[in-house]
């Protein structure tokens, strides 16, 4: 049996529609057709089936065509800024900023920033995105130069071509913190409608949540319950004899070469799984020490190697934007925590974060764990004890990724063995009493719990 | 509409008038649970639980307790499993049938030499003469994928035969043959066809080997693959019918001599070995016992090809490596099984590949944080050890995601040689072991448009 149905599970596999990524397909533009020609009629087009290769028809030859044409009068619009929503800014090259003093239209719900008398200050990839939506014209501020020079009364104009150069161009000499990459992320997580905005890491390492405690001791539900604790009594008489079972130090000869198992009487295997314990693991549950240890009481525990790995935050591999999703009660001045956090890096110039990257990353979130609803230990570890959302940008194509601190030494399924031995099998009834028709979704109608 | 190509996703039941036949009722599948009640070879004694409103339950719970203290029952298989240790397949083999036996069934511990995973070649070999009633997984497997190819084949042709019609409604289907058409649609649909596993690697010249003469196995000379099918591949005459027709193989009638033995990764043999205790790994030329500590230095050593010398070995040994992590999720009760298939370094089960798929896929990554490994001289390996693609990660982890399975990736943060080398004269497996750490980060692509409500 083993694995041999794996192979299947793609196939057979009717899953929830969530699970369907549509992402993947190939788009037929001809949905565009009712956007060009009627934009009133708001209608949500349907994905098509797939063309794979040309087959000879004139009805594939002229479907294909359509599509083109589609996308081509779509791209062939002119784009015209909507008077009411025009908005004037101007570009001040020094600070990289945009200063609006008519903000008009919901955008500036979550972007940009006032000061005192009134204007609004726009960051740079806020700028550039009003413009690529048609709403905002920007302009050169006003020099002596253009005195007399006819249409310049407002400063002159800047091209959509200008307007990248100049804020790419002197955002080097301003540290270079927005780069193409973050643009791109920003500008496409803001088309999807959520509101972003620039973190406090954005362009220093950031202040993440430290200091030595415990977040939430975990109970340990093998101690509770009348009938364990007399038990217990019992086995705490057995181990009173062997107690060289249950409590070992690391420098007992015994445990050199093992076995870590030795022969003997278990009563359970929450004590043989204890025993089988050596590697140390990450415990996400405890708040990572500061990155340079100052008199912690637990900074002699730190060893060489926990000093380096828990360092700052390294350049690529910072939160660079807060994302919330859009909620009418959002306020630009208190935003709130988060809803995710997202780090952008370039997959041409960097690797896979190495572990002080990826730790230092992702501890500079706040400890978020799984909410207590979630019951089930997949989930838990899939949840994770943190997360951060990394937006890999290769070429221009942003992939994005949730990287959850999933501490598996949290999730003991050795306890549940004991449970399992203890039913007699009823866990297995169970499964096995569920795929009586047989044919189910998956492969041979196993269940899989989700 | 005749350029429709069905999603590839659709199951057979969904091509609209072909109804797939009423299947024989299935014969039970074993009870598992009964089967696999042991998560690993030891054996525990948990004392009857004490009702209060019983008073027997105290008598029995005493009783039971004296009896044990009097006389402990094994905890571990007696005698001790053994096994050899093979140089040449950098494996360890179990011949022993009960053993073999015990082995799956208590931790799902090896694979069968000549099998996918569970060692079923002697069942498949009784079934081939006719000697077995129950199907063997190998046999559902093929029979599925008979099934499925078959669903292709007519999915293929319906296609073919909408493009068709197009034409000739075109008026470009005239002149031309039906056999001469310049466009064959069943070769476009082959090269789309993402089947992961399909081709049977293992299955074709396993089976292949007691029975040269290919014994009814629809696929077990079909390595190119191809949507265009013979009759006698589509429908494959049952195996029953192949075991009693009169074509006497060679041998039929000699007494079957189980040519599987079970192989178990270096990783498994040394946890069972240091770890529970279980298992005696002797040498295969010498018959000699290995010592664990030696099998220790062997398996290190074993991780290169060829072999290194023992003064060579170093912290960041694949073997170490691999080791530390298949330890680290055994000792939390994952089953851990290699997770080649999935372009993956380990799966994790719950409870085991019977129950239920592989909930995780393990990468796992070195991690050189400590000052030692980031010296001038070192710097260069260690970064290139160290780095990894984004594109390859990408390809994984759609591989995953098509599989179901989420993705983790797993740093072992490195010690420096020095914390290992204290143990010059003997080695101190726990000690070594207790120098790496390790830390899990779960992976999933983020869809934006799927996160915002």
């Amino acid at each position: 049996m083993a694995d041999a149905d794996e192979d299947v599970v793609v196939f057979s596999g009717q899953g929830p529609p969530g699970e369907i990524d549509l992402s993947d397909e190939t788009q037929d533009f001809r949905f565009l057709q009712n956007f060009s020609q009627d934009p009133d009629q708001g209608k949500i087009p349907k994905r098509g089936v797939k063309d794979f290769e040309p087959h000879g028809t004139s009805y594939q030859e002229s479907v294909l065509a359509a599509s083109r044409q589609a996308m081509h009068n779509a791209l062939n619009c002119t784009r015209t800024h909507a008077p009411k929503s025009h908005i004037i800014g101007y570009y001040h090259p020094e600070t990289n900023l945009t200063r609006v003093s008519v903000p008009k239209g919901p955008h500036f719900k979550n972007m940009g920033k006032a000061d005192r008398s009134g204007h609004i200050w726009l960051l740079p990839e806020e700028a550039l995105y009003l413009i690529e939506r048609g709403n905002l014209d920007m302009r050169w501020p006003k020099t002596e130069h253009d005195e007399g020079v006819p249409g310049a009364e407002d400063g002159l104009p800047m091209s959509l071509q200008g307007a990248y150069a100049a804020i790419f161009g002197f955002e080097e000499e301003l540290g270079g913190a927005l780069t193409l990459e973050r643009y791109l992320v920003y500008a496409g997580l803001k088309r999807c409608g959520f509101a972003v905005i620039r973190a406090d890491s954005w362009d220093c390492p950031g202040e993440g949540e430290f200091g030595g405690g415990v977040y939430d001791p975990p109970t340990d539900a093998w101690s509770s319950g009348l009938l364990g604790m007399f038990t217990r009594l019992f086995s705490g008489l057995w181990w009173g004899k062997n107690s060289a079972h249950a409590h070992w130090t690391p420098s007992t000869s015994a445990r050199k070469l093992g076995p870590l198992v030795k022969p003997g009487l278990y009563r359970s295997y929450n004590d043989i799984y204890r025993l089988l314990s050596v590697i140390p693991a990450h415990d996400p549950t405890i708040a990572p020490p500061r990155p340079k240890p100052v008199a912690k009481s637990d900074s002699s525990s730190i060893t060489d190697g926990e000093a380096s790995r828990t360092g700052t935050t390294d350049p690529p591999f910072r939160v660079a934007y807060h994302i919330y999703k859009p909620t009418p009660s959002f306020k630009k001045s208190a935003p709130g925590p988060p809803d995710f956090r997202i780090a952008v890096v370039n997959a041409r110039e960097t690797t896979l974060p190495t572990l002080p990257q990826i730790a230092a990353l992702v501890e500079s979130t706040p400890y978020c764990p799984p909410p207590a609803s979630m019951h089930q230990s997949n989930q838990k570890l899939r949840y994770g004890y943190r997360n951060v959302v990394l937006a890999i940008v290769d070429n221009g194509v942003v992939s994005y990724m949730r990287i959850g601190d999933a501490g598996f030494a949290q999730e003991r399924l050795f306890e549940r063995f004991d449970a399992v031995k203890a039913g007699g099998g009823g866990r297995g009834n169970k499964r096995g009493g569920g795929r009586g028709g047989g044919r189910g979704g998956r492969g041979r109608g196993r269940g899989r719990g989700r | 509409m005749p350029s429709a190509v069905f999603a590839d996703s659709l199951p057979p039941q969904a091509v609209g008038d072909q109804k797939p036949a009423p299947r024989p009722p299935r014969t039970p599948r074993p009870n598992y649970a009964r089967i696999h009640a042991l998560p690993i070879p030891v054996k525990t004694y948990p004392l009857p639980t004490f009702v209060p409103n019983n008073p027997i339950s105290l008598f029995h719970l005493a009783y039971t307790f004296f009896a044990h203290l009097l006389s402990a029952p094994p905890s571990h298989p007696q005698p001790c499993f053994e096994a050899y240790f093979s140089n040449e397949t950098r494996s360890v083999h179990v011949a022993d049938p009960a053993t073999v036996r015990a082995l799956w069934e208590q931790g799902f511990f090896g694979k069968g030499s000549l099998s996918r995973s569970e060692p079923t070649w002697m069942d498949r070999e009784k079934r081939r003469r006719g000697l077995l009633a129950v199907e063997t997984s190998e046999e559902v497997t093929q029979k599925r994928r008979a099934e499925r190819r078959a669903f292709k084949k007519e999915r293929a042709r319906k296609e073919r035969e909408a493009i068709e019609e197009k034409l000739r409604e075109e008026g470009k289907l005239v002149n031309v043959q039906d056999g001469e058409e310049v466009h064959k649609p069943d070769v476009e649909t082959q090269s789309h066809e993402g089947e992961p596993t399909e081709g049977g690697a293992v299955n074709g010249p396993v089976d292949a080997l007691p029975a040269p003469e290919k014994a009814g196995f629809g696929e077990a000379g079909d390595a190119k693959k191809s949507v265009r099918f013979s009759e006698s591949e589509l429908h494959p005459r049952p195996l029953k019918n192949d075991a009693s027709a009169a074509r006497p193989t060679i041998g039929d009638d000699e007494p079957i001599v189980d040519q599987e033995h079970l192989q178990l990764t270096l990783e498994e043999a040394l946890f069972l070995t240091y770890g529970l205790g279980t298992l005696r790994v002797r040498d295969e030329a010498t018959g000699q016992l290995i010592s664990t500590s030696s099998l220790f230095t062997m398996c290190r050593q074993h991780s290169y090809f060829p072999p290194k010398a023992i003064a060579d070995l170093q912290p960041d040994d694949p073997f170490l490596i691999s080791y530390v992590v298949y330890h680290h999720f055994r000792s939390l009760g994952w089953v851990v099984r290699s997770g080649i298939k999935f372009a993956v370094d380990y799966l994790l089960y719950n409870r085991g590949p019977v129950f239920s798929h592989a909930e995780f896929a393990l990468i796992v990554l070195p991690s050189y944080s400590h000052p030692y490994w980031s010296e001038p001289s070192r710097k260069s390996q260690t970064v290139a050890k160290e780095s990894k693609q984004w594109w390859w990660l990408h390809c994984v982890n759609r591989v995953q995601s098509q599989v179901r399975k989420n993705l983790v990736l797993v740093y072992v943060d490195i010690p420096p040689p020095s914390s290992l080398a204290d143990l010059s004269g003997t080695v101190n497996i726990t000690e070594a072991l207790q120098c790496y750490r390790i830390r899990e980060f779960s992976l999933k692509r983020w869809i934006p448009n799927r996160s915002r409500d």
